[in-house]
């Protein structure tokens, strides 16, 4: 069975649900601490999460402190190497304040996730959105790669989620993006709430140029079950959540499996 | 030491060190150790006797509510109540549950008191070995329109500001609450807090040092943040007056990074206690920090303890012993395990979590040994700061207060205008009548995966908070402030029924209960009078609605008493029990909600509506009336309602359901249609204000036409109305569109609190 | 139209300033700085009054100020602020957002409330206390490399693609 290293920094919150989507994927996941690096470097995963929470309680900003932890070098090396990386929310500002995303030139900071431009409100924002999966991305991305081009209605929680870039660099990001914001049917996020933080051309996950490394800031982990899904959702989604027999219910994958569900596919698992 | 002090020299003392405590109170301490009493044993007594600690106005009222049941584990005494829970893979597992209040401190410091009583609620589940699945909030605030609301304004966006930075941090989910507004909470606003969580039931831990201790040598270990002046009189604090600009220094600093950062270490050292099959006792620290803490482990297992208060991690230097052994610092836990497997514990403390990397000074360290002398003895520098007889610590005060009764007589108004139309539109778009969603959007209820309704989808919030089981668990907190006001019993009963209601309309079963009771001063008459009438409501709400058979109670398990709440004028608040009610669903997947399903289905009303309007949302909103007489608490009535309603849901019968309270029929429909988007409901009763207002206990059931053929319905059942398409409510003459009601609906708490629009 | 500037800080230790100047420890230069002082900066664009208008907001709102845990002052040019060290030779940076919703807010709602406020920019002043006679150029120097992030190895305080960063004089 495929393993999958699941990093826990100090202040991660959401390791435990994430390491149990994986198994459930048919990935083997363990939860890593910080400071396992030896035991790590020594017992390499096929893949690598990290997961979302409030490393170092998003001190000076969110992610960048434990962009500098040890841990990182090794994970750097790992995404060098094709390895499958996905940072979730707080993974994904890790990711960037890495230089792992968008990477043009791995280790230099060349994005940000800025805080949340909101109408009338600043900081945090919890709710669901919907996203859709660039062509390109689907064909490159490990986690995405079992995805269609049909929207998924997927949870945020955060401050910073604004993916921002510098004016020069616009045209190179269109090639990056691995998920955008949208509308319920698909169409482009008509501004606030559907693009929820004001993120450059809706981007709500960003790879690298190779596609291996996936900076997503909303929650798949969180939308595993059918369950899961709000019963009052709009969409083809709310309906299959309102109508779902109680088999259903517990059985169907939600919305957000298919994250897993394509690393599962890259990895082989049948 | 020096002799018996007299009664000036004590009064010297307790009023330049600031301490809370009586004269008398001073005496009795100073009988008890022979001598003056140190420093340290001042502010140790100071708190073990404050109000917060020794609850000693209340303890004689307190001990009529009910607090047995079948499935009790734990009841009050210790930091959390217990219950049994689920079995699951072999395994019995309980559930946690703690209540407090931290209502003083966030008026003045709204972002810190609210994250701190956060933080202090958890660290009551935490403690009793739990994993912390949730928390509610349950938040009263003064009425923040119009110019004079500007301090309330403020008071709410730190509050909440400060529950999201700490509750999201922490990673424990949101699981709802609610937030009233009424003037009476101007200068003196309510955050309770409520915290719970899951634990095997051969895992859970007790807050005092095992039997064990007598026979082989105990260690307490301290661990978490090191040692300062911030917190210190905090407990104390918590039960003054609020007095201007005094007490300010006393807020305490909350750190959800170490927190969290200290809950998976915690949780590895107790895996490795378990696992090694060792005994220990843990115990968070809160009010009276080091001193409380070392005192109650030792005394609650019959032992005594030496403090080294010199081995304490300390953040500053030099502080005097005293502040050092009763500092609130917060994020701290107390561990008593035996000394022989004291190493193992500091390393997965202090190396494989790095506690001194990630925090300057922070770490786990040895600072006190449990003997068998029944003598609280603390060192510092050298010399003795504490040598009490142990069993004085934690004996505590009692004091019968004085009642007397206050005359509420206001008759119904002389008239009741009724519009359905314009009142309904008027309620939905009123502070007290519009959705809370705006708060819930800052806070994280889906951390940890296990959420299956969040707030505002259901009457409470659900979630499956033991892996692999599909034990659902619904919480639900209550209190009606007008109610309170008008009527302290009434209050207090329907702040059990209302919650009850809430958790019963999503399926579960009521299994136990918490309560936090917010009052004013206890020495005033009035103010005591309320309490124990609020108090005998709630008793009777929960003897009459248990739910495990034969005339078991809903039991009471943990709770909290917060006197004093009142303006420096002396005004007290309204009378305020604040009741958290949790139950259980066996099977999640039959959870109901309060979203309409299907055109035509129909909408059964459960609860014949009577005339009882007082302090209803329409006498305030649409009469500006506040009298009249509050809904009687009719037990066995809301019993049988409840248990039928059970029933529906059991046999998978029940599309959606909604309790019936504030706003009456008329707003649970609306909110279920809002809820829905694309349905609403159209009513097929009378149009006067008793059917569509009156706030008589009930619910709205959506159920297929079918249902109502081959079902008996009961006498307090009736068919009200039916499902229709588009999202709107209407009956007999009115009618509304809830479509272009719904962003004022939704908007209006951003709109005057955080934008401060019109004001 | 008068530029006010205030600077708050908690009274007591601010855990980002300790949990920052933990990480530049752990980075192990040459001449770390030896004290961090973390203040949020807050500069007005006052269309009338000047510094009484900006009073008169401070003591308004809580959520700016609540002096129950903050100290404020107008900082002048180049002067100390409370509670350094003076034998250090001291370094502010200023960092702020190029958007962020938090000044767009407060300026809308200043304004929704009738103050003569035309626009104001939230900040976070870093101040870096280098021990006694570092160069003032050198200081200067090591606190802009600290507070700029170009790479996963280099400073800390400001991202360069989402906010500006400058000398605080």
């Amino acid at each position: 069975m495929p393993r999958a290293a699941v990093i826990r920094f100090p202040g991660s919150n959401c390791e435990f649900e994430t390491a149990r989507v994986l198994k459930r994927s048919g990935i083997d996941s363990r939860i890593y601490n910080w400071n396992d690096i030896d035991l790590l470097s020594y017992d390499r995963a096929d893949a690598y999460v990290l997961p979302g929470g409030f490393s170092f309680q998003d001190r000076i900003r969110a992610g960048v402190i434990a962009s500098r932890e040890s841990i990182m070098d090794l994970i750097f090396e790992e995404a060098v190497n094709g390895k499958p990386i996905l940072g979730i929310c707080n993974g994904a500002q890790v990711l960037l304040e890495s230089g792992l995303v968008p990477g043009w030139k791995p280790g230099s900071v060349q994005a940000a996730l800025a805080g949340n431009l909101a109408p009338g409100r600043s900081g945090y924002l919890s709710g669901w959105v919907n996203l859709k999966a660039e062509p390109e991305a689907i064909s490159k991305c490990p986690w995405l790669c079992a995805m269609t081009e049909e929207p998924i209605p997927v949870p945020i929680a955060h401050a910073e989620g604004r993916f921002v870039f510098r004016e020069e660099d616009i045209k190179k990001v269109k090639n990056h993006i691995g998920l955008t914001y949208c509308g319920e049917s698909g169409t482009p996020a008509d501004g606030w709430p559907e693009n929820p933080n004001g993120s450059t051309l809706d981007i709500a996950a960003l790879m690298n140029t190779e596609g291996n490394v996936l900076a997503m800031m909303p929650h798949p982990e969180r939308c595993f079950n059918l369950w899961q899904v709000p019963p009052g959702m709009d969409g083809p989604w709310g309906e299959l959540r309102r109508n779902s027999s109680m088999k259903d219910i517990e059985e169907h994958p939600g919305p957000g499996a298919v994250i897993f569900k394509s690393l599962a596919k890259y990895l082989g698992v049948e | 030491m020096s002799e018996i002090p007299n009664r000036d020299e004590l009064r010297n003392e307790v009023t330049s060190r600031g301490l809370a405590m009586t004269i008398e109170e001073a005496e009795k301490l100073a009988g008890y150790v022979n001598r003056m009493p140190t420093p340290l044993e001042f502010h140790l007594f100071d708190t073990m006797w404050s109000e917060h600690c020794s609850y000693k106005s209340s303890k004689p009222v307190l001990k009529t509510l009910p607090t047995d049941s079948p499935g009790v584990v734990i009841g009050p005494g210790e930091d959390a109540g217990v219950v049994s829970f689920c079995r699951h893979d072999g395994r019995e597992w309980d559930l946690v549950v703690a209540h407090e209040s931290h209502n003083h401190p966030s008026q003045v410091l709204p972002v810190e008191g609210a994250a701190t009583g956060v933080g202090g609620i958890v660290r009551d589940v935490y403690c009793m070995g739990a994993r912390v699945t949730g928390s509610m909030d349950l938040l009263r605030f003064g009425n923040p329109e119009g110019s004079t609301g500007e301090t309330t304004r403020g008071i709410v966006r730190g509050v909440v500001e400060g529950i999201w930075k700490y509750g999201n941090a922490l990673g424990v989910p949101n699981m709802g609450g609610d937030t009233e507004f009424h003037p009476g909470y101007n200068d003196n606003c309510l955050v309770n807090v409520v915290a719970f969580g899951v634990v095997p039931h051969d895992r859970v831990v007790h807050s005092f040092v095992p039997e064990e201790a007598h026979k082989e040598p105990y260690v307490l270990i301290l661990t978490g943040k090191p040692t300062d002046d911030t917190g210190f009189g905090g407990a104390t604090f918590a039960s003054a007056d609020l007095d201007g600009e005094q007490g300010m220094g006393s807020v305490q600093v909350a750190d959800p990074f170490l927190k969290r950062v200290l809950s998976e270490a915690n949780q590895a050292v107790l895996d490795m206690l378990f696992e090694k099959g060792i005994k220990f006792g843990f115990k968070d620290l809160g009010a009276g920090g080091i001193a409380c803490v070392t005192s109650e482990l030792a005394a609650h297992g019959g032992l005594g303890i030496d403090v080294d208060l010199d081995a304490v991690p300390v953040s500053i230097q030099n502080l005097p012993p005293e502040v050092i052994a009763c500092s609130e610092t917060q994020e701290r836990y107390g561990l008593a395990v035996p000394a022989s497997v004291a190493d193992d514990v500091l390393s997965v403390y202090n190396e494989k979590f790095e506690l001194p990397r990630l925090f300057p000074h922070c770490r786990a360290a040895i600072i006190g040994r449990f003997n068998s002398k029944p003598v609280y003895n603390v060192v510092c520098r050298g010399s003795n700061a504490a040598e009490t007889p142990i069993n004085y610590i934690t004996e505590g005060v009692v004091y019968e207060r004085e009642e007397s009764p206050v005359e509420n007589n206001l008759p119904e108004p002389a008239e009741r205008p009724c519009d359905p139309t314009a009142d309904l539109t008027k309620i939905l778009t009123s502070i007290s009548g519009c959705s809370r969603e705006h708060i819930w959007s800052y806070y994280d209820s889906e951390v940890q995966g296990a959420t299956r309704l969040r707030p505002g989808e259901a009457d409470s919030c659900v979630s499956v908070p033991v892996e692999g089981s599909r034990a659902g668990l619904a919480v639900s907190g209550d209190g009606n402030p007008w109610y309170g006001e008008l009527d302290p019993f009434l209050g207090g009963a329907h702040a059990v029924g209302e919650a009850v209601r809430n958790v019963v309309a999503t399926g579960a079963t009521p299994i136990c209960a918490t309560d936090c009771l917010n009052f004013g001063n206890p020495e005033d008459p009035k103010a005591f009078w309320q309490f124990k009438q609020s108090v005998a409501g709630i008793a009777e709400a929960c003897n009459a609605l248990g739910f495990s058979g034969a005339d078991y109670p809903l039991p009471i398990v943990s709770g909290n008493v917060s006197f004093y709440n009142q303006s420096t004028g002396g005004k007290a608040i309204p009378p305020s029990p604040i009741v958290a009610v949790f139950g259980k669903i066996h099977d999640h997947r039959k959870a109901t909600d309060i979203v309409l399903r299907k055109e035509d289905n129909l909408i059964l009303l459960v609860g014949t509506r009577k005339d009882e309007l007082g302090g209803s949302l329409f006498y305030r909103t649409c009469l500006d009336y506040h009298g009249g007489t509050v809904p009687v608490f009719r037990g066995s009535l809301e019993k049988r309602m409840a248990e039928w309603v059970l029933g529906v849901v059991h046999e998978n019968r029940a599309h959606s359901v909604h309790d019936i309270s504030g706003g009456g029929l008329a707003v649970a429909g609306a909110e279920m249609a809002l809820a829905s988007k694309k349905l609403g409901i159209k009513f097929s009763l009378d149009s006067n204000p008793v059917t569509l207002f009156s706030e008589t206990p009930g619910y709205l059931l959506e159920v297929d036409p079918r249902f109502v053929e081959d079902t008996t319905l009961p006498e307090f059942v009736s068919v009200a109305g039916t499902v229709c398409r588009g999202c709107s409510v209407s009956g007999n003459g009115w009618s509304v569109d809830l479509a272009s009601l719904r962003k004022e609906w939704s908007d209006k708490l951003a709109s005057v609190i955080w934008r401060e629009e019109g004001v | 139209m008068d530029s006010v500037q205030i600077a708050v800080r908690l009274k007591t230790p601010d855990p980002q300033a300790v949990t920052a100047l933990n990480t530049i420890k752990a980075m192990r230069l040459q001449l770390p700085p030896i004290k961090l002082q973390r203040h949020e900066l807050w500069e007005f664009d006052v269309a009338e009054g000047g510094r009484d208008t900006v009073c008169e907001l401070v003591n308004h709102f809580t959520d700016i100020v609540n002096p129950n845990k903050q100290m404020w002052i107008f900082p002048e040019k180049n002067s100390s602020l409370a509670g350094e060290d003076k034998e250090l030779v001291w370094v502010g940076v200023v960092v702020r957002d190029f958007s962020d919703s938090v000044s767009s807010n407060w300026t809308a709602l200043l304004k929704r409330r009738g103050f003569p406020v035309e626009s104001l920019r939230y900040g976070v002043l870093w101040r870096f206390g280098y021990m006694k006679d570092t160069d003032e150029a050198l200081a200067a120097k090591m606190a802009m490399d600290l507070s700029v992030s170009n790479t996963r190895t280099g400073g800390l305080f400001s991202n360069p693609v989402s906010q500006e960063v400058s000398f605080w004089t």
